[in-house]
């Protein structure tokens, strides 16, 4: 059910929580800075799979064991044209990859491979800040210092601008005269809007996002459909920004803001979000990740050996037939145990910081 | 009366709901357990930090504010056993349903053998599987595991084989559920139940132990699906399951030292428990109509079907509103009113499902959505033919969308038209929300379930009776007499009456007294269902007596809105003011 409060931050410490709705892979760790864009935790499957018959294209008979013509090994992601057996002698035969999957094991002499991996729910943090607290499987708690305030209805998307104002003057109702090149890239907010197709003209100047005191429920369809963020904050039909609520947002106006709200529409729980940061966001430099060097400690995502610990043995360069990663290392070598090293995207690992 | 020195003086029963929490207090007094009254406050499972029990601590202390008693400590544990100051309990029953579709996939050998009992075994709880996996259709195992991955189960019941083999084909079937597991991240695991061949168990521990969560159950194939073993197996998968997705449950478990069992599990058995009281062959129909969703039980002679639908006056509301105009409901709405306001109350209910109607205007919106809910569960569950060939008996309506009503006709009025039965039905209302209560106590104190079986746990509103015929071709106009008929009290005084046609027609009678009712007259176009005229219909009498339904076979209201208006009032008028419930 929804909690019976709202939260309005006119200024200070905000803590948000950025949960899946079910068990997860959580991908931060306590005291991370993190950007609009990190994503905090996901649910992931992997959407085909298919077999292929190594005995038939080794032309190997049925009774030999096909694990002796493998070069891969289960969990291993494998690349276009990455071999994948080779049985050698007389009559040589190699047999590659078509296309890009993970290597998941055998069935009765064919091997199974899996592609189309598909984020079932992904939970990304929607403003800069810092990762205090984990839940284990669900996500995290994040951090901030400034304004913040909960709306009761969000159209499931996450964007950011500087935030302006209609001229409240006017009744602040958001009509075709606003719809101008000011509000490009900015998050706006009036007191309602009336028509529909204002609204639907404005996705034309591309608004960073919307933000009413009320709209019409006649009007919520057409702002699901938006591209960009729009959130109510206080009521669902006919009437104003409440004054809280007008406080906050006129305080900082010209400052960056932030709006978040969950996917799941009406269904969601979680209430949609106005974050409005003191500091004025710098993106970082390079990614924790660049930072990977030879002999670090990493945990390893999902797949087979997902949650294991492994240390870091080589730092691997871009796929051959991707010219824009060639300078880029985006694979890593892992040593798990004494017998087990695997190759992984870098985005399937992370570093584990002790401090 | 002798008294078993071990009884439960004292018995709380908490019902979970998605929006409320509701605490039910049952005493033992004078040989029979009494029910002194309940108390709600708003479930408290709002992010993964808060805590189910915070609200079970609400409304137990609302409870004890109206008791004058104590069963809380200072810590907010429940003083258990019960002590000689009258505080504190003895016994803890709960039933659930704020947690999410246990999303359950399940797969077997054959269609027609284990994967046939594992749907009769869900069946039960009213669950329906999210996939199916036949070992014998024939897929290839990467499109199993495609399937089983698309369906993302929380929980794999895996069947199959008997206990002189087959094990090998369940190996083959387990070995499509490895590799889903193993695709799969381990937080995102199903948990597995195994309830196939005894063979198998030893292989199948070996392999599935070390990727995922992991029991057994007996061989469902061989002892089938109404053994209670299979049963208790499934309810403590489906309970491990919710312990982990509601925060707080397992915390309620411990202090109250009871498993708890899913609400729509209680529900249906209450409602199967009911169907002996009931008359032979009959049915009986409940309906509990929740935020999230609606429980639909039919059960005759303890056969039991129990279906959980995704409709609701909360947050489901906008689903609802897909299968019928806005316009529609409007006109069941009895006061002027404009479509968007309607739409903008539906919206704000949908984001603050605990929004309580605060005056009847919106109340009457309601109550236009419940009939709604009513007709789209019935096309649902193809519960048309029950409600046309006059098997259905008696229907129970559940849920606090009709418990919190101002006058109990409205939820008379409410299953009259959002069901509209032909037969001779008597309508029950859960006034004090004991349904689910009777299922989830049947098993932890079945004297207390038999003791207020007995007693009126359920609002009696009435029998109804609703002739079938077609307004268009009948003879008689809208007002003149279609049946004549009588009626005997147990003094053996008759009073004779005329029916007329088009009208909700009362007869006040004494609350709980049994009567007899002749039909003296009825013309051949119109038809009974389920009623043999020619004998005397023995019933006793509900709040609002008995109630001829002469509307006709399809209830259609007026185009314009004055019209519409005008008949509902006037149909609220003829059902007329209740009998307050005698002592």
């Amino acid at each position: 059910m929804k909690n019976s409060s709202t939260k309005i931050i006119t200024s200070g410490n905000i803590c948000c929580s950025r949960f899946l709705s079910e068990d997860g892979a959580v991908t931060v760790f306590p005291g991370q800075a993190v950007d609009p864009s990190t994503q905090i935790a996901y649910r992931k499957i992997w959407r085909k799979h298919f077999l292929m018959n190594i005995t038939e294209m080794l032309e190997i008979s049925s009774d030999e064991n096909i694990r002796d013509y493998l070069t891969i090994k289960e969990g291993e992601f494998i690349s276009v044209g990455e071999v994948i057996a080779k049985r050698s002698g007389k009559k040589t035969q190699v047999v590659t990859a078509k296309i890009s999957s993970r290597f998941l094991g055998i069935s009765s002499g064919s091997l199974i491979f899996e592609t189309d991996p598909d984020d079932v729910e992904n939970v990304i943090a929607g403003f800069p800040g810092v990762v205090t607290d984990i839940v284990p499987s669900r996500g995290a708690y994040l951090e901030t210092i400034g304004s913040y305030l909960q709306g009761i209805w969000g159209n499931g998307k996450k964007g950011q601008g500087i935030l302006l104002s209609m001229d409240m003057e006017k009744g602040g109702i958001f009509g075709l005269d606003n719809i101008t090149v000011d509000i490009a890239g900015a998050i706006v907010f009036a007191n309602t809007c009336l028509d529909p197709e204002v609204l639907k003209s404005s996705a034309k100047m591309s608004p960073g996002g919307l933000i009413f005191g009320s709209l019409s429920s006649s009007i919520l369809p057409i702002a699901m459909k938006m591209p960009f963020p729009v959130i109510v904050t206080d009521l669902i039909g006919v009437g104003r920004l409440s004054d809280p609520v007008h406080m906050v947002l006129g305080e900082n106006i010209i400052r960056f803001a932030y709006l978040y709200s969950s996917s799941n529409g009406t269904q969601n729980t979680q209430r949609p979000e106005i974050i409005i940061p003191q500091e004025e966001y710098v993106p970082e430099s390079e990614s924790l990740l660049k930072k990977l060097k030879t002999g670090d400690q990493i945990r390893i995502i999902d797949g087979f050996h997902g949650g294991e610990l492994g240390i870091v043995v080589e730092l691997l360069p871009g796929m051959e037939n991707d010219s824009e990663a060639l300078s880029e290392m985006d694979r890593v070598k892992v040593c798990i145990d004494q017998n087990t090293e695997i190759v992984l995207p870098l985005s399937n690992i992370e570093m584990i910081n002790v401090k | 009366m002798s008294q078993p020195q071990n009884l439960a003086k004292t018995v709380i029963y908490v019902d979970l709901g998605t929006v409320n929490t509701r605490i039910c207090l049952f005493d033992h007094q004078d040989h029979s357990y009494v029910f002194v009254g309940a108390a709600s406050a708003a479930t408290s499972n709002t992010d993964l930090n808060s805590s189910v029990y915070s609200g079970v601590v609400d409304a137990v202390r609302k409870l004890e504010r109206a008791t004058k008693r104590k069963f809380l400590d200072q810590n907010s544990n429940f003083m258990m056993p019960m002590k000689p100051d009258n505080s504190g309990i003895d016994q803890i029953g709960f039933s659930y349903t704020c947690n999410l579709d246990p999303r359950i996939a399940i797969m077997g050998l054959t269609q027609t053998g284990s994967l046939q009992n594992l749907r009769n075994l869900l069946a039960r709880t009213g669950i329906k599987p999210v996939v199916e996996i036949c070992a014998a259709d024939g897929l290839a195992i990467s499109e199993n595991i495609d399937r089983l991955l698309d369906a993302d189960p929380r929980i794999v019941i895996l069947a199959g084989g008997t206990e002189v083999g087959a094990e090998k084909a369940v190996y083959r079937l387990g070995e499509i559920l490895m590799f889903a597991c193993k695709s799969l991240s381990r937080e995102q695991r199903p948990e597995i139940l195994f309830m196939g061949s005894a063979l198998a168990e030893q292989q199948i521990e070996r392999v599935f132990s070390k990727i995922t969560d992991l029991s057994f159950a007996p061989n469902i194939l061989e002892i089938g699906s109404n053994d209670q073993s299979s049963l208790h197996s499934l309810i403590t998968m489906i309970n491990k399951n919710a312990q982990k997705q509601v925060p707080g449950l397992k915390d309620l478990c411990d202090r109250a030292r009871t498993d708890g069992i899913p609400g729509e599990f209680a529900f249906g058995r209450s409602i199967r428990l009911m169907s002996r009281l009931n008359k032979e062959n009959q049915h009986i129909l409940g309906i509990d109509i929740g935020s999230d969703h609606t429980l639909i039980a039919k059960a005759k002679n303890l056969d039991l079907s129990l279906h959980k639908l995704p409709l609701g006056i909360g947050s489901q509301i906008p689903a609802l509103l897909k299968s019928f105009e806005l316009s529609e409901l409007q006109s069941w709405i009895g006061f002027q009113i404009k479509e968007s306001e309607v739409q903008d109350y539906i919206c704000n209910k949908s984001v603050y499902p605990d929004l309580v109607p605060a005056n009847q205007y919106s109340a009457q919106i309601e109550q236009a959505l419940t009939r709604f809910v009513l007709k789209e569960s019935a096309k649902e569950t193809g519960l048309n033919t029950l409600l046309r060939d006059g098997s259905l008996g008696m229907v129970l309506l559940s849920g606090s969308v009709v418990r919190n009503v101002e006058d109990p006709g409205d939820s008379l009025l409410i299953g009259m038209d959002g069901l509209h039965p032909f037969g001779a039905i008597d309508y029950f209302l859960d006034m004090n929300g004991l349904a689910s209560a009777v299922g989830a106590l049947a098993q932890l104190n079945p004297i207390l379930v038999s003791h207020i079986m007995n007693a009126s746990t359920f609002l009696n509103l009435g029998k109804v009776i609703t002739p079938s015929f077609n307004q268009k071709t009948g003879k008689t106009q809208d007002g003149k007499k279609l049946l004549n008929i009588a009626i005997r009290d147990e003094a053996g005084n008759v009073r004779k009456f005329d029916v007329p046609r088009g009208r909700i027609f009362r007869i006040p009678l004494d609350y709980g007294k049994n009567y007899e009712l002749d039909f003296l007259q009825v013309p051949k176009e119109i038809s009974i269902p389920g009623v043999r005229i020619w004998t005397p219909l023995g019933f006793k009498s509900g709040c609002f007596g008995v109630v001829f339904d002469t509307r006709g076979n399809s209830l259609d209201l007026p185009k314009d809105r004055t019209s519409q208006i005008a008949k509902l009032k006037f149909w609220k008028e003829e059902l007329g003011p209740w009998v307050v419930q005698p002592s």
